[in-house]
């Protein structure tokens, strides 16, 4: 990262649908989103997030993998097999807690296009969602 | 390093700094110094909390304040320094107290740097910077 390109400009003009159960990792997700100059819808449930979806489009969705209910991996499938003018397309990221059991090659295979780990790093996550957002 | 001076607005653009203190004022009073050089910040009240946020995002650099409450300053960075690399182990650490003679304490605890209260925004503010972005220099 360049000192001309500020990390606040990384993610401007990019809408994240952010879904995640826990308040504490929603919350500072959303922060560090946030600060990257990106547009954040934050919800609580998979469920959620597909009724947004019936709302609006973002560009990239970063999804928790462990969720009561609904997990991940329920989300992807669902996102999938909407048409592409309806979100099946977007860009996704998975997000895993510490030492979580889930392998990179399971997310990938259920249609995540990246994965990543907490505790995640600021930088590299944003980077990792302008790359899929292909704003840069 | 001076000790004083104006320190420029981005000059902690793209540094995760974590403020855990128990006193709420302080704690807005370090975020709003942090922030206004540009850093992501992150606010705590205790060391559980603060381990959290480390639990669930990176952070560049902790500020402590020594005398936390229940648990101390001294004991969080402890627990801190026993955490993997990758669950932030190496995080830059900085000290905040009231009394200079608690800066021994805190450096052989684990901390990187201590400050004495009242601190100088931009001492504050340079201090991270040469401890974050110190070795980068494509920032």
């Amino acid at each position: 990262m360049g000192r001309t390109e500020l990390p606040t400009d990384t993610l401007k003009g990019t809408h994240v649908l952010l879904v995640e159960d826990d308040d504490d990792s929603r919350a500072l997700l959303e922060t560090v989103l946030q600060y990257c100059g990106a547009l954040v819808t934050a919800v609580a449930s998979a469920t959620e997030a597909m009724t947004t979806l019936q709302r609006v489009k973002p560009d990239v969705l970063l999804s928790d993998i462990s969720m009561p209910e609904q997990d991940g991996y329920w989300l992807i499938r669902e996102i999938r097999a909407l048409p592409p003018d309806r979100g099946g397309a977007m860009p996704a990221i998975a997000v895993t807690a510490f030492g979580y059991p889930h392998d990179v090659s399971r997310t990938l295979a259920a249609g995540f296009q990246a994965h990543m780990r907490k505790p995640v790093d600021p930088w590299e996550l944003a980077a990792i969602i302008a790359s899929l957002a292909g704003h840069r | 390093m001076a000790a004083q001076g104006f320190f420029s607005v981005d000059s902690l653009a793209g540094v995760h700094a974590l403020i855990v203190d128990a006193d709420e004022a302080c704690r807005d009073l370090l975020s709003a110094i942090l922030r206004y050089c540009g850093a992501l910040v992150t606010t705590t009240a205790s060391g559980s909390e603060a381990l959290n946020v480390m639990s669930i995002a990176k952070c560049d650099a902790v500020v402590v304040d020594v005398a936390l409450g229940e648990e101390t300053g001294l004991e969080l960075i402890r627990r801190i320094r026993a955490l993997k690399p990758e669950q932030g182990g190496v995080v830059r650490a900085i000290a905040i107290s009231e009394r200079a003679g608690d800066r021994d304490d805190a450096l052989a605890a684990g901390f990187d740097a201590h400050l004495i209260k009242p601190i100088e925004p931009w001492t504050l503010c340079r201090l991270v910077s040469t401890l974050v972005l110190g070795g980068r220099d494509d920032r």
